[in-house]
């Protein structure tokens, strides 16, 4: 928690409805992070795509299940900074070759990505955000994420005949 | 390539992005029996990365927040503890 307790209650705040909803989803994902510490590899992954991984599983499902839009609003509650100088450092690290890949990305793309990925829109959402064609934002999607993928140097499933 | 590995690549692209119902979550385990040597969470980790490369991670965890949360390690490590004896 010392370690990635601010980075999972931003990604929880930035895909819950509520500030209970955050809070009820950081819990859960939590519970879900210590469930799955065993199938933890880091041949894979960092610790922080692990954790970022199944907080973000945790909270489309949660979504889905709600079929409702995260919405931003202010949090009054008292608030201390938890972490360590090790957190900063530890996320830094794919931080910085996940931003070299986005910015390799066409806007488009990038834009559509970001919809998706880190707000949490669906398909449907974000084609009428930007206008652009259902088809168009899935294929965009796809493209995008199999780009972002590529440049992270792992293989798709489609390449492995 | 075959049309399952095609289908299997595009169940994980959904999957990483919107998530999938039980229908199509279904499908995606049936395929992935089908392929062992595909990675399950090949999208979801670059999707995560994406995550990590955008989001403001400096919001600080709730105070009250961080009490529930070393309750509940605190409750899981013991739980977990006794299942071992």
């Amino acid at each position: 928690m010392d370690a990635y307790g601010n980075l999972v209650w931003a990604l929880a705040r930035r895909l819950s409805a509520s500030a209970a909803d955050a809070e009820d989803a950081t819990q859960e994902i939590f519970l879900d992070i210590w469930k799955s510490a065993g199938r933890y590899d880091s041949t894979l992954a960092s610790e922080a795509v692990f954790v970022t991984t199944i907080a973000r599983r945790r909270l489309i499902d949660r979504l889905r299940a709600r079929k409702r839009r995260p919405i931003t609003e202010e949090f009054d509650e008292e608030q201390v900074r938890v972490g360590d100088d090790g957190e900063a450092g530890a996320i830094a690290v794919e931080v910085s070759i996940a931003s070299r890949a986005l910015a390799q990305l066409g806007d488009a793309q990038r834009e559509i990505l970001l919809l998706g990925i880190v707000d949490g829109l669906t398909h449907s959402e974000i084609a009428t955000a930007t206008g652009k064609p259902l088809g168009t934002v899935k294929t965009q999607m796809r493209r995008g994420l199999i780009k972002i993928r590529e440049l992270l140097g792992t293989e798709s499933p489609a390449e492995g005949d | 390539m075959p049309h399952s590995r095609r289908r299997l690549d595009l169940l994980l692209l959904e999957r990483a992005t919107a998530g999938l119902d039980t229908a199509k979550a279904a499908e995606l385990e049936r395929l992935l029996a089908l392929h062992a040597d595909v990675d399950p969470d090949v999208y979801e980790r670059a999707a995560a990365a994406v995550c990590l490369a955008s989001l403001d991670a400096s919001e600080p965890l709730p105070r009250s927040l961080r009490s529930k949360l070393d309750t509940a390690a605190a409750s899981f490590l013991a739980s977990s503890s006794g299942s071992r004896r």
